[in-house]
């Protein structure tokens, strides 16, 4: 009963969450799912937060036995509580105009944001801090990272507002946001990775050197990297406005090759810099992401 | 070779234009798609530009050809067989008339120039029906007095080549010429040979008397034909007539001496000529004209007439007038009875007419008139009498003559063996014109036609004779630009069919390559 529940919610599409309009419950579809019959296995210790009593053991610190236990049962109990492990998650969109790419349906900055929602869902679910940072070159909206109960809330609405608008901006303008942190956080960063010359790349190096762990989730449409495309057509830049026509059939080819190549100098460049890269097509399901999300997750514990 | 009924439709294959301008204008625009990126494209563009137009190249020169064959659809091609014309239009023709065939070619000077047109390689043909070759042609048994050259020369025009001038040798009788001037195609050299010929023959001969007779003479000659009237005494046995003016004529009695033959002297030409039989003196026509007493200006007027036509035929003709007084009266023979009054016609006066075959006139029945301002239209006539007054009328026969609101004025209706006129006004001038004008004589004599044996004194023939000759410059065809060519007799076939499925064919394979261009 349990597996088939799990199935049917695992592998949702992409275009049916769509459908759904609040963040906050498509997140809790998507990771209820996901966590189904999972098993939370926090690791047992000295804490804040009650999780059980247990029997003493020769070799237990003498210091953790409940000695009120004692006086009511005459039996030496060791208290403990969950270990604080708990980390900052920020997630930094990119929320320019490429950002708007569209397939079948489902926009590439719609596939971000149900991404980004999912996964700040599990994380605050998870007792994490949770931020979130979408930038372009007009604005950058700036959700502080924290831990309460308002906090997924605000996430969500934040993220709910957002639209994508205008390029990439220098690491001018985006070095005052992220150099103020001195803790050490997971930094999930959601782009398409159309940049104009190296800027994401160079956003990405700078941030790696601050001693973060670097998630780069990269968002491609299926027809980017294989061309689909037929006939005489007009492609227009979305950031830039500049446009090209072409005839798909003859350009399938080389167009393919030079893609693939970009991606090859890419894993490349991204490996040489310790950033974790996963590649989402935005026909994907969700699952695949909070799995990588949990992995990394593991690094920092 | 093919032609086209509506030449001017080629100008919509301007046309064309249209879809070339359309692929030039429709290279620039094409799906537009939004990407997140274009650097990767950039190096293709140049590449695609090429191969762009010459996709759509194909489909260009199929439209472009689906329009041309459109618009050959309009302008209406025939294929036109030239099979029947290829064996005539090689050779150009010289036409001789069969009327210059009847004496012997070197006698009217045609000999030389007939050959040399032959050495030329000119195919010497007769122009008559079918044009037979001159070799074939005899011209005792086919030559006939009356040609229409024109109509031949038409003919000729459609089955021969335009390339080399026709020859045509003619007469130049204006009888052999009718109908409107042709405009040919071909280059027409035409030579007419003229015979310096002068006509006279008898028109007309009768007695007026027991020993007189009059003669109508007629001359015709390369200007004109005319007749001439004599009065000549009749001698009881042969001899030669000769009066001032008059051409001499033998007179020759038949064996019982009652009947005379006429013949004039120098018929040369005409050794055929039997001469004319005098005809004999006309029984009297009695003409009887009955008025009232207010109608006597009316009778005078007719009873001239009467005259007129007596003096003018020199036919017997006694018209007399006769008051009525109780308005009754009874025939007494009279061939014509003109009744002029207001009261009925009597019964016994219409029966006589039915069983004897007389004519009977009536007039204006009524005294009250209505006034009126128009013509009496005559048939015929050369001149439209003024109408003032008429009576009102009710058509019973054909109407003769109408007014100029088409209304009958006199009308004519059988009765029995006779004829009965109703004429809606009177012959005076108060009422109307007719009195005064040539037509009233005209009109009299026609009445007389009735009288089958008199009806020979008016009878003319006069074609046979005609010696006139046209000018050359009214004889000449026009000439006319020679794409008429092609409105010839040889066959042609409509197109219209074959073009009709290769236009179907072409748009269907227009569409299926559209779709898949497309797609």
């Amino acid at each position: 009963m349990k597996t088939s529940q799990a199935s049917s919610y695992r592998f949702i599409d992409p275009r049916t969450l769509a459908a759904i309009a609040d963040l906050h419950l498509l997140a809790k579809t998507v990771v209820d799912g996901f966590m189904l019959g999972a098993n939370q296995s926090p690791r047992p210790g000295v804490g804040l937060e009650f999780n059980q009593y247990r029997s003493y053991q020769p070799g237990d610190d003498l210091r953790c036995i409940d000695w009120k236990m004692y006086a009511r049962s005459d039996r030496y109990f060791v208290r403990e509580s969950e270990i604080e492990t708990s980390i900052t998650v920020r997630f930094i969109l990119d929320a320019s105009a490429s950002m708007m790419h569209e397939e079948q349906g489902i926009m590439k900055f719609d596939y971000a944001r149900f991404l980004i929602a999912a996964l700040g869902y599990l994380a605050n679910m998870q007792g994490e801090a949770i931020g979130l940072d979408a930038v372009n070159d007009e604005t950058i909206s700036h959700v502080p990272a924290k831990r309460d109960h308002q906090q997924l809330h605000r996430f969500l609405h934040e993220l709910e507002q957002l639209r994508p608008h205008g390029r990439w901006p220098g690491w001018k303008n985006l070095e005052s946001v992220f150099n103020g942190e001195q803790r050490r956080q997971l930094i999930v960063f959601v782009t398409d990775m159309h940049e104009e010359e190296n800027e994401i790349t160079a956003a990405l190096s700078k941030l790696s050197a601050l001693k973060n762990e670097v998630v780069l989730f990269n968002i491609i449409g299926r027809n980017e990297t294989d061309f689909l495309y037929e006939g005489a057509l007009t492609f227009e830049d979305l950031e830039t406005g500049k446009s090209v026509q072409v005839d798909a059939l003859r350009a399938r080819t080389p167009y393919v090759a030079a893609m693939q190549n970009k991606l090859r100098v890419m894993k490349q460049t991204l490996h040489d810099l310790g950033v974790t890269n996963e590649l989402f097509t935005l026909d994907q399901p969700l699952d695949f992401a909070l799995r990588t999300y949990l992995t990394q997750r593991m690094k920092l514990a | 070779m093919i032609y086209f009924l509506q030449p001017l439709w080629l100008f919509a294959g301007l046309a064309l234009t249209v879809p070339l301008v359309i692929h030039l204008l429709s290279r620039r625009s094409g799906k537009r798609i939004k990407v997140g990126s274009i650097k990767l494209l950039d190096d293709s563009q140049s590449q695609q530009w090429k191969s762009l137009k010459l996709n759509e190249a194909a489909l260009l020169i199929l439209r472009a050809a689906l329009l041309t064959v459109l618009v050959l659809l309009l302008a209406q091609p025939h294929l036109k067989n030239d099979s029947t014309a290829d064996d005539s239009s090689n050779q150009s023709w010289a036409l001789i008339a069969p009327s210059l065939l009847s004496s012997p070619l070197k006698a009217v000077g045609l000999e030389s120039v007939l050959d040399s047109l032959a050495s030329a390689g000119y195919e010497l043909r007769v122009l008559g029906p079918d044009f037979p070759p001159l070799s074939s042609f005899d011209a005792k048994i086919n030559s006939s007095d009356e040609e229409d050259y024109w109509s031949l020369l038409r003919e000729v025009d459609a089955i021969a080549s335009a390339e080399a001038p026709l020859w045509v040798f003619t007469d130049d009788h204006l009888q052999n010429f009718r109908g409107e001037r042709p405009a040919l195609s071909n280059t027409v050299q035409w030579r007419t040979i003229s015979s310096q010929r002068e006509n006279r023959w008898i028109q007309n001969a009768w007695r007026t008397k027991n020993d007189s007779a009059c003669l109508v003479i007629g001359f015709s000659d390369f200007r004109q034909t005319f007749f001439a009237r004599y009065d000549v005494n009749v001698p009881t046995r042969k001899s030669i007539l000769s009066e001032s003016g008059m051409p001499a004529i033998e007179v020759i009695p038949n064996e019982d001496g009652h009947e005379f033959r006429m013949k004039l002297l120098q018929s040369d030409d005409h050794p055929d000529d039997d001469g004319f039989t005098l005809r004999d003196k006309e029984p009297q026509q009695n003409v009887l004209i009955l008025h009232d007493v207010q109608r006597e200006e009316d009778a005078k007027y007719v009873k001239f007439a009467f005259h007129v036509v007596a003096e003018y035929f020199r036919i017997p003709l006694e018209p007399k007038t006769e008051i009525l007084k109780d308005g009754t009266r009874k025939n007494r023979g009279a061939n014509i009875i003109f009744w002029l009054s207001s009261h009925p016609t009597p019964d016994d006066l219409l029966r006589s007419i039915e069983i004897n075959g007389f004519v009977l006139v009536n007039d204006a029945s009524t005294h009250e008139y209505e006034r009126c301002k128009t013509e009496m239209i005559i048939e015929s006539a050369t001149s439209r009498p003024r109408l003032w007054r008429r009576i009102n009328s009710t058509q019973q026969g054909f109407a003769v003559w109408t007014d100029g609101f088409g209304s009958p004025l006199l009308e004519c209706e059988p009765l029995g063996e006779g004829w009965h006129y109703r004429f809606f006004s009177r012959y005076h001038p108060l009422w109307n014109e007719l009195v005064l004008s040539p037509e009233f004589p005209e009109w009299i004599a026609s009445l007389l036609d009735h009288n089958k044996s008199f009806a020979s004194y008016r009878e003319s023939d006069l074609g046979f004779s005609d010696q006139r000759r046209i000018s050359a410059a009214q004889m000449m065809p026009a000439h006319r630009a020679s794409e008429a060519q092609l409105i010839s007799t040889s066959s042609s076939e409509s197109l219209h069919l074959p073009v009709c499925i290769l236009a179907a064919l072409l748009f269907m394979l227009e569409r299926w390559m559209a779709a898949r261009q497309s797609t």
